[in-house]
C-alpha cells in the first residue's frame, strides 16, 4: 500500500486514471453539481458527504450498506387530505453514491430483479437517477465471504466510477459515458499499468484472506430442494431469536409494510416501511391465522428466500456474502454454517 | 420503465351497502371492473391503508365486495355511508380456471365467507355465460344468521345444484327464524353428492381448517390434484408482488395466486397450512 505510485507515462490505460487523494473534494464536488448528493462510507454507514477530512475507500464494505439509498426505510408514496385529494409524491430524484462494495452492487442487481419484475417505480426511478462508483475491498472483514459468490471481480458488474485507494491517490476507472464525463472534466492522467496489477494484487490477497472457494450454484441449489427437513433448522430455530435484524440489515431484504401517517385532523401520507419476515406477526392475517407462526418456519423461509426461491425465479442467488447478518445477529448465528452443510462440508 | 405511482387508488363512490349479518357487510360501488373470477382489489380508506377482498360481482358489474369487519381497514370501511368514497387498486392475482372446467362438472367447495370469490361463477353460470354439464355449489357457514347472499343461494337453486349446511342451528331451532336445512361441517356434504371425480373440476375457498379437509375429502373421492384449486389467504399487503408478506413457498400469493391447485402447491418447499397432511 505504500509502495510509490510510478508516473504516468507511456504504458498507459485509456480507462483507467489517476486522483491525487488532495483532490477528492473536487470530485465529490463536480458530482454535486450534476447529482445533488453524494452518500459515501463513513465509519459503519453511507452517509451524505461533508467535509472529505478521514474519508478512505480503504477496509471492507460498510455495516450499514447503500440500500437504504435505493430503498429507504421509510418513504412516503403519496400524501392525502382529510377531503379526499391525493398528491403523488414519486419524483425523480439525482444522487451519487460512491465507495459502494462489489457485494453492494451485486445486491443491488437482485434488488433489480425483484423490483424490476412488477415494475417497481420509486426502487427504478431513484436507481435511474442514481450515479455509482464502486470500491475495491482492500482487506475482508472477518464476517465476508463473498468469495463464496464470485468475489471481488468487477465482470458484469454495472458502475459508472470504480475507485482503489492506494492513500496517496486513488485509481479510478469507469464504467459509463456519465464516468467519464466527471473523469474528463477533472482534467485526470491517464493511470499507469502498474497500478492495476496492484489493483489485482490486493484483490488475490482479500480473496485469500477470507479463506472460502467459490461454491456450486447447483449442488446448493439441490441440497435446499431435498433438505426440508434437514436437523440444521431446527438447530437454527432453537438460536434465533426472531427479532429481524438480519432482515434490517440484509442488502438484499426488500419486504414493506405499508401504513398510514396522519394527523388529528385526518390528512396524511401512506407510508412504506421496511419490514421483516422473521417477525412474528409477519404472516398474520385479518382472522387471526399466523401463517408463519414457528420461529422455524420464518427462520428457515429467510435463507430459502437466498438460495432456493430466487434462484428458482429468477436462476439468481439473493445472499452476495456481505456476513452483514451474522455480523449484526444477536444469537451469533453464521449463514456460513449453513452453506457449508449445504455444501457437504460439515454437519 | 417509467411507471406511474402504482400506490395510488382510484376513487369509488358507495352506491350500495347490504347487510349480510351485522359483522358482514357487501358493498356495491359505482365502478365496473373487467376482471378474472377469483382475482381481488385493494380497497383503501386515507387514514386506514388498504385491504384485500375479493371480488364477488361478475366482470364488468358494478364492484361488489363483500368484507367482514376483522381490522382498521374493514372496521373504517363498516363506517362508510352510501355517497361516500373509497379508494381502489386492481383487479389484482391469478384467477380461478373456470373456462377450462366449462363443458365439464364444476364443484365449488365454499365455508363462510369464502362464498365471495366464487360468485362470480355462479352468477355467470346461471345466466348462461358459462356452461357447465353440471355445477355443484357445496356451501357451509357456522351458523344460519352467517350464510352470504341468502336471496342469491335461493334463486341458484332453481337452475343449478345449491346444497347448503350450517355446523350449529344457534338461535334458528324455534320461530321466528326456523333452520330447517342441513346441519354439519361443509365436507359431511360429500356423502351426498355424487359426481364423477375424473370429470370434475373442484375450486375451493373458505377458512384454513374448512379448505383442509375439503381437499382431503375430495381427494379421498378421486379428485385428480391438479382439478382442485385453492384460493389461499394471506396478507397481501401491495397486491403486486413486491412487498412480500403474502409469500408462500417463493410464491406470491397476490401476483401468482390467490388461486393455485393443489398440486402445484404441493410441490412447494413450505407446504400451505392448508395442505398441510392432505395427501
Amino acid at each position: 500500500m505504500n509502495e510509490p505510485v510510478p508516473v504516468a507515462e507511456g504504458d498507459c490505460l485509456s480507462q483507467a486514471f489517476v486522483l491525487n487523494r488532495k483532490d477528492l473534494g473536487q470530485l465529490i464536488e463536480r458530482l454535486k453539481r450534476t447529482y445533488e448528493r453524494v452518500y459515501l462510507p463513513v465509519g459503519d454507514a453511507f452517509r451524505e458527504a461533508g467535509s472529505i477530512e478521514g474519508i478512505s475507500f480503504t477496509g471492507a464494505r460498510a455495516l450499514f450498506g447503500p440500500k437504504k439509498y435505493f430503498f429507504p426505510p421509510r418513504e412516503s408514496l403519496f400524501r392525502f387530505t382529510k377531503e379526499g385529494n391525493i398528491e403523488d409524491l414519486l419524483k425523480e430524484e439525482k444522487g451519487a453514491v460512491i465507495g459502494a462494495r462489489v457485494c453492494d452492487l451485486k445486491a443491488l442487481e437482485v434488488l433489480d430483479k425483484y423490483f424490476g419484475e412488477l415494475p417497481e417505480p420509486f426502487y427504478l426511478t431513484r436507481k435511474e437517477g442514481t450515479f455509482v462508483a464502486g470500491a475495491t475491498c482492500t482487506e475482508p472483514h472477518q464476517s465476508c465471504f463473498c468469495v463464496q459468490f464470485g468475489g471481488l471481480s468487477t465482470e458484469g458488474l454495472k458502475y459508472d466510477l470504480w475507485f482503489t485507494d492506494f492513500g496517496d491517490v486513488i485509481l479510478v476507472e469507469t464504467g459509463s459515458a456519465r464516468g467519464e464525463e466527471v473523469v474528463k472534466d477533472l482534467d485526470l492522467l491517464n493511470a499507469p499499468k502498474e497500478l492495476l496489477y496492484r489493483k489485482e494484487r490486493i484483490i488475490e490477497r482479500v480473496e485469500r484472506e477470507q479463506g472460502f472457494r467459490r461454491i456450486n450454484d447447483k449442488k446448493i441449489f439441490d441440497w435446499f430442494s431435498e433438505e426440508v427437513t434437514h436437523e440444521i433448522w431446527e438447530r437454527l430455530a432453537e438460536e434465533c431469536y426472531a427479532c429481524g435484524k438480519c432482515n434490517m440489515i440484509c442488502p438484499t431484504c426488500h419486504c414493506f409494510d405499508v401504513v398510514d401517517m396522519t394527523d388529528l385532523e385526518g390528512s396524511g401520507e401512506r407510508v412504506r416501511i421496511w419490514d421483516a419476515c422473521h417477525l412474528f406477526r409477519y404472516g398474520l392475517v385479518a382472522s387471526g391465522h399466523n401463517f408463519r407462526g414457528e420461529r422455524l418456519a420464518r427462520a428457515q423461509y429467510r435463507i430459502y428466500d437466498k438460495f432456493y426461491y430466487p434462484y428458482e425465479r429468477y436462476g439468481i442467488f439473493a445472499c452476495v456474502g456481505c456476513g452483514r447478518c451474522f455480523e449484526a445477529c444477536s444469537a451469533d448465528i453464521d449463514l456460513r454454517d449453513v452453506l457449508k452443510v449445504a455444501g457437504g462440508e460439515g454437519s | 420503465m417509467k411507471t406511474g405511482n402504482i400506490y395510488i387508488p382510484k376513487p369509488a363512490v358507495i352506491e350500495k351497502v347490504e347487510v349480510e349479518e351485522p359483522e358482514t357487510w357487501t358493498f356495491t360501488l359505482g365502478t365496473p371492473l373487467e376482471h378474472t373470477p377469483g382475482q381481488f382489489v385493494e380497497i383503501s380508506i386515507p387514514g386506514y391503508g388498504e385491504a384485500p377482498i375479493s371480488i364477488a360481482s361478475p366482470s364488468g358489474e358494478k364492484l361488489m365486495l363483500t368484507v367482514r369487519r376483522t381490522g382498521t381497514l374493514t372496521g373504517a370501511l363498516h363506517r362508510k355511508k352510501v355517497g361516500e368514497m373509497v379508494g381502489i387498486r386492481g383487479p389484482f392475482g391469478r384467477g380461478w380456471p373456470h373456462q377450462e372446467a366449462q363443458g365439464e362438472t364444476l364443484l365449488l367447495v365454499a365455508g363462510g365467507i369464502g362464498l365471495a370469490p366464487v360468485r362470480p361463477i355462479i352468477e355467470d353460470a346461471y345466466r348462461g355465460r358459462l356452461n357447465y354439464e353440471r355445477l355443484l355449489l357445496l356451501y357451509g357457514a357456522r351458523e344460519p344468521a352467517l350464510l352470504l347472499y341468502k336471496k342469491d343461494l335461493d334463486r341458484w337453486a332453481k337452475k343449478l345444484e345449491v346444497f347448503v349446511t350450517v355446523d350449529r342451528k344457534n338461535g334458528c331451532e324455534t320461530a321466528p327464524k326456523v333452520w330447517d336445512g342441513r346441519t354439519g361441517v361443509v365436507t359431511e356434504l360429500f356423502k351426498e353428492v355424487d359426481f364423477s371425480p375424473g370429470r370434475t373440476w373442484a375450486l375451493v375457498c373458505g377458512p384454513p381448517i374448512m379448505m383442509h379437509f375439503a381437499t382431503k375429502g375430495l381427494i379421498s373421492k378421486g379428485v385428480p390434484l391438479n382439478r382442485i384449486h385453492l384460493s389461499l389467504e394471506r396478507h397481501m399487503k401491495c397486491g403486486m408482488g413486491i412487498c412480500g408478506h403474502c409469500q408462500i413457498g417463493g410464491k406470491y400469493v397476490c401476483k401468482d395466486g390467490p388461486v393455485f391447485s393443489v398440486h402445484e402447491a404441493l410441490s412447494w418447499r413450505e407446504i400451505p397450512d392448508e395442505l398441510e397432511g392432505v395427501a
